[in-house]
């Protein structure tokens, strides 16, 4: 009686293992086949990119605030000059 | 309210609350937490010095992502302008991971000190920054369709 329950509850996990394995393994080959090479790819760029940012031994945290305040400026203008969007319909 | 204030507000909204999570709640953990803590007899090797780095890449790259983020909230729906903002954070969002994360974030060196024996051991996360910079590279591409349907195809405000 007692190895039919556990029978019973074994083929019970097996087939929901059966129903929720297909999709993991989906999932892990896109992340393998496709998001995985995409972040490499992308990581070899900034690695290319980063090199001409000024670093922390040069002191010229400064460059980077100014880089946000000219965004930010830029946004508030935007935001108050042209706070509508123009439909281009 | 009008239009313009509204745009202002979600604007700030969207910086601060991008201020708060990349810039200080960080900023607190690696400062007056992970900063030459010993749990035990385990020395995690997170020195002022290397704290000092990555809070350098932290803030220099943190405000640029916020100021952006600002401009895009503030942006209105469905504008080109705000796929243009957007595809620019997103670049600015992988610089700041590529930055902070490779600035030795994920570098941990464990020491370990227990009365005669010692021993160190190094663990390295870098390549789980791999996946989430996919996942920036797929929201790149996904805001380049933003912008040209914005551009070519705008979608109609809903009345």
């Amino acid at each position: 009686m007692i190895l039919q329950n556990l029978q019973d509850t074994l083929s019970k996990i097996l087939v929901v293992i059966e129903k929720i394995l297909p999709a993991i393994l989906w999932s892990m080959g896109i992340i393998l086949a496709f998001v995985l090479p995409l972040g490499l790819f992308l990581k070899d760029i900034l690695g290319a990119l980063v090199s001409h940012f000024p670093g922390p031994e040069t002191g010229l945290i400064w460059v980077y605030f100014i880089v946000a305040g000219i965004f930010l400026g830029l946004g508030i203008f935007l935001a108050v000059k042209f706070p509508e969007r123009k439909i281009q319909l | 309210m009008d239009t313009k204030t509204k745009n202002l507000l979600r604007g700030f909204g969207a910086a601060l609350s991008n201020v708060i999570i990349k810039i200080l709640i960080p900023m607190y953990i690696f400062r007056s937490v992970l900063q030459d803590t010993t749990i035990m007899e385990v020395d995690l090797g997170f020195t002022k010095a290397k704290v000092d780095i990555i809070l350098f890449w932290l803030i220099a790259m943190g405000s640029i992502s916020a100021s952006l983020s600002f401009s895009k909230a503030s942006s209105p729906k469905h504008s080109t302008r705000k796929a243009v903002f957007d595809i620019i954070l997103i670049l600015s969002n992988a610089f700041y991971l590529y930055l902070y994360r490779f600035s030795g974030a994920l570098d941990i060196a464990v020491a370990l000190d227990f009365g005669g024996a010692t021993g160190m051991f190094y663990l390295n996360f870098e390549n789980m920054v791999y996946i989430s910079m996919g996942v920036i590279t797929l929201n790149l591409i996904i805001g380049l369709y933003d912008f040209i349907i914005s551009y070519a195809a705008p979608i109609e405000e809903e009345l």
